[in-house]
């Protein structure tokens, strides 16, 4: 079934590649522990990957870093069904990556000004007194938000509860919260990117 | 949230993944279904151009038909292909594709000259309703084939763009050709082959614009 694996792996890195291909064909099928261990071997790739990349541009930093390979592999996990077994599986790998990055690329040339994930919690702080306005933006900005979402961060990034905590009240997965969050800051990310782009 | 913890949640989330049709099989759906729409259109719409059945032995007909065709196969293959990443566009992808579009050029320019005289004449005043027939019948297949696209994963989306879009012009071209009886050679440049650059440039667009992923 495996057309790469079938025939007689010539050199180390062809009996890597098959490796990869068996892992991800598990995943295909829906073995998770397959799939996290593929995620973590993708990861270190990944990161050297966008390491060399980021550096060449000049755009090398270590948040950048991590929110780019984070990018990366979700797009992995989004197009797991495009990849088929019959072909080799880094060239598909490093073709999504490097699509990633040329989209970061593209979007920081359009975008120079850039908030790094760590720094939109920042935006989100608890306004203070000093600040009249920024409550303001922020309940604009949770008001445009979708109802679960909204529920999700306020719980988890505003009231300060837990993510088993926030699950329990919204009747949520664990790992719904997180992925909502983890979406929900990305898109407010872009937005103030957007908002503060000259 | 910490690269990790995406991992954990990835892992956690994850559904079984069927792979996508391989773009040998896509293609040939795609070509079923753009010839069924194209058949009944011409069939229950447009009207079989009268002398077909006579038309059909000659070999300028059937390479009118099938020349386009084959074409709109094979770019639909090379564009479903570029649509995977990582794939690399083989030779007996791209061949066709150069092979058929050379032979209609040609075949179309050594004709040229014996056509100037009609077109001048104002015989192909109805030229333009084969363009715009040829335009119509490309929309359906542009779109079923952006949309086979958008469910892959493209890297080049404006090449898939352009690819799908000669496929999709070549098919409109094809049913024109089973409608039109002309076998006028600035007819055929000017109303079946030159109009087949809308689609082109409009899914070339619309991919550059849409099929970010």
């Amino acid at each position: 079934m495996v057309a790469n694996l079938s025939k007689e792996a010539e050199s180390p890195e062809q009996e890597r590649d098959a490796s990869f291909s068996l892992a991800m064909l598990a995943a295909q099928n829906g073995d998770s522990e397959a799939y996290r261990s593929l995620l973590q071997v993708l990861r270190g790739l990944a990161m050297g990957y966008s390491r060399r990349f980021l550096t060449r541009m000049g755009k090398f930093d270590a948040a950048t870093q991590e929110d780019v390979v984070q990018e990366i592999l979700m797009a992995v996990h989004a197009k797991r069904h495009t990849y088929d077994v019959q072909q080799p599986f880094l060239p598909w790998f490093f073709a999504i990556a490097r699509y990633k990055l040329i989209d970061h690329g593209r979007r920081e040339r359009r975008q120079p000004l850039r908030v790094t994930l760590d720094a939109v919690d920042d935006y989100l702080a608890a306004p203070t007194a000093e600040e009249p306005g920024t409550a303001q933006d922020l309940e604009l900005l949770l008001a445009r938000l979708p109802d679960k979402a909204r529920r999700a961060l306020t719980l988890v990034k505003l009231d300060g509860l837990s993510v088993a905590e926030a699950a329990a009240s919204t009747g949520m997965s664990e790992s719904a919260i997180k992925v909502s969050i983890h979406r929900t800051l990305k898109s407010l990310r872009q937005r103030l990117r957007r908002t503060e782009a000259p | 949230m910490k690269t990790e913890q995406l991992i954990a949640t990835l892992a956690a989330q994850l559904q079984p993944a069927p792979p996508a049709r391989t773009p040998g099989t896509a293609t040939l759906l795609w070509t079923a279904a753009a010839w069924l729409c194209g058949l009944a259109l011409v069939a229950y719409g447009l009207g079989l151009r009268p002398d077909l059945s006579t038309a059909l032995v000659s070999p300028s007909v059937i390479g009118l038909v099938l020349g386009p065709a084959l074409l709109a196969a094979a770019c639909a293959r090379a564009c479903l292909i570029l649509a995977v990443p990582g794939r690399r566009l083989p030779w007996l992808a791209t061949g066709p594709v150069w092979v058929l579009g050379f032979a209609v050029a040609v075949s179309i320019a050594s004709l040229l000259p014996s056509s100037w005289g009609h077109l001048a004449s104002g015989a192909d005043w109805h030229g333009g309703r084969c363009g715009l027939l040829l335009t119509v019948c490309a929309v359906l297949p542009a779109a079923l084939l952006m949309r086979s696209v958008q469910r892959r994963a493209p890297v080049r989306p404006f090449a898939c763009g352009v690819l799908a879009g000669i496929a999709a012009g070549a098919i409109g071209w094809t049913v024109v050709s089973l409608h039109c009886p002309s076998l006028n050679a600035m007819h055929l440049l000017l109303y079946h082959a030159l109009p087949v650059g809308l689609p082109i440039a409009v899914s070339g667009y619309a991919a550059h614009r849409w099929l970010r992923w």
